[in-house]
């Protein structure tokens, strides 16, 4: 094995279900080395969901965060290394995320936390990070990023395909097998963590296990009606969304006059998730024939799933194992790439999707 | 037969511009040059649908071959689409016939979402044959209106 195209990625997204680490070799086309889900703790998690919103006195506490996470994830890296057979100097960098605390691109920024200073201090490893802020500098979104990474690993050339990520928020990518096509990416709106929320509120659960839960109630149509027609989903793409939008308090403003039981709310938040998503399909991708591919933890909500099947009868929906990447993995091996990308020099951002000015190179390097 | 169609999209446009809710904001087909219709339902009440019915029912009679044409989609997803249960035939039979007759002339499609029988209870042999059903009801109004269809 060639070990000069290792890299290792770091995601920690809007879900914030765990940190994914993944070693990726880039050497032969792509594949995950090792991996490794870091737990963020409780109190950590809850000063991350603190900043999400306003807040006084938050510059101190994202100060705070900042280090606890840059931390967290050298532990999370160093943690992966000493499970493995790797050496650190088999690795040529890492591509950390960091985790979002406040996007806002029609203000024109966009904030991750996780101090890559430290990342690179506490692993010995040159670490890329703060990707999306350069996008937006050139009048983008700075999201979606992985758009151009499904590109460059997944296009097939003989069929449409629709790579779908529902974690936090969910966002597909259209890749048409004509490549002269454009591509298509954008957030269709929330993936888990609207349900992820409730089920938190109502059963301390930081997540409803294969969507059992929501499956014990009905969905309500006057509700979903009224979730579907928020603006957001009738806007054309290129679009990006987070938890500024779609939050517990958002949520709880929503129900008011519904009189529901919580298992009938978690229910009609799965069928948001799943309506959103296919109507964002209908409305955006000029394909009837395509192959969805899903990953992210909503790729093993199996009723999810099941309801996308069900909405989408006449295409092959299944997860991204299906073409050797396996979908819990996907986020982590794309920041790898762009880590790379970075170091290349070569471009990171698909300007069909981010609706930036132009290609750049994406990312801050942070030396060893 | 054009010159109907013409007055009837103006006459419906007006009647329902500023109330179409989940519009894509994607530009209507050009690929279909007669019009298609969705009905609109507000009030989700019999009554309602059984007005739209008869609406429909008197502008087909101004059109020489229906055949031609497609039906006017109606999406039920609300307490409306209670009246098309069995057990409620004897209370809506007025409607129910009218609804057959159309469905059978092509004037009407009418489509029941099963997201709403299975929040219900409502099994499908308790519906009669001449409906439709479809999986999510306000997604099928999402996919009409990409497909060009306008509110009836």
């Amino acid at each position: 094995m060639s070990t000069s195209d290792i890299y290792i990625g770091l995601m920690s997204g809007t879900s914030l279900d765990g940190i994914d680490v993944a070693a990726i070799d880039f050497s032969q086309y792509l594949s995950i080395v090792a991996t490794h889900s870091e737990t963020i703790p409780d109190t950590l998690k809850k000063e991350i969901l603190q900043l999400t919103q306003p807040n006084p006195d938050e510059i101190d506490l994202m100060g705070k965060v900042d280090i606890e996470l840059g931390k967290l994830f050298a532990k999370a890296v160093n943690t992966l290394i000493s499970q493995t057979k790797l050496s650190k100097t088999q690795i040529q960098a890492i591509g950390s995320h960091g985790q979002t605390i406040r996007h806002r691109p029609e203000f024109g920024f966009t904030l991750q936390i996780g101090d890559a200073n430290i990342i690179a201090e506490h692993t010995g490893i040159t670490t890329v990070a703060d990707f999306r802020r350069r996008d937006m500098a050139a009048s983008g979104q700075g999201a979606p990023l992985v758009p151009a990474f499904h590109k460059a690993v997944l296009h097939n050339p003989a069929k449409d395909r629709i790579l779908l990520n529902i974690g936090g928020m969910a966002n597909i990518t259209y890749l048409p097998a004509d490549n002269s096509k454009i591509t298509v990416g954008f957030d269709t709106g929330p993936g888990n963590v609207l349900m992820d929320a409730w089920i938190h509120k109502h059963k301390a659960l930081s997540y409803d296990h294969n969507g059992k839960w929501a499956q014990s109630g009905n969905c309500d149509i006057k509700l979903l009606e009224k979730l579907l027609s928020l603006p957001y989903f009738h806007e054309a793409p290129p679009k990006s969304t987070g938890r500024e939008q779609f939050h517990l308090d958002w949520l709880t403003h929503q129900l008011e006059g519904f009189n529901l039981s919580p298992e009938d709310t978690q229910a009609t938040l799965l069928e948001l998730t799943a309506a959103s998503i296919v109507s964002a399909i209908q409305s955006h991708v000029a394909s009837e024939s395509f192959e969805l591919l899903v990953c992210g933890g909503g790729s093993r909500n199996n009723a999810l799933m099941q309801r996308l099947k069900q909405l989408l009868p006449y295409n092959d929906v299944s997860t991204t194992d299906k073409v050797g990447i396996n979908a819990d993995w996907m986020e982590a091996a794309a920041f790898a790439w762009l880590a790379k990308r970075c170091l290349e020099g070569k471009t990171g951002n698909n300007t069909d999707v981010t609706g930036a000015d132009g290609e750049r190179i994406l990312g801050a390097i942070y030396q060893a | 037969m054009r010159t109907f169609l013409i007055s009837l999209v103006f006459f419906l446009f007006s009647s329902v511009a500023s109330a179409a809710p989940l519009q894509s904001p994607v530009p209507l087909s050009p690929e279909h040059e007669e019009p298609r219709y969705l009905a609109l339902i507000k009030n989700n009440s019999p009554s309602e649908v059984e007005m739209l019915f008869h609406r429909a029912s008197m502008l087909a009679e101004r059109v020489d071959n229906l055949n031609a044409y497609e039906p006017i989609v109606f999406v039920l997803h609300g307490e409306e689409a209670h009246a098309f249960r069995h057990r409620n035939m004897e209370q809506h039979k007025a409607l129910l016939d009218l609804a057959e007759r159309l469905e059978k002339n092509n004037v009407i499609d009418v489509r029941i979402c099963e997201t709403w029988m299975r929040a219900n209870d409502v099994d499908r042999s308790e519906l009669p044959e001449f409906v439709d059903t479809v999986p999510l009801g306000p997604l099928e109004e999402v996919r009409l209106r990409k497909d060009g269809y306008i509110y009836f």
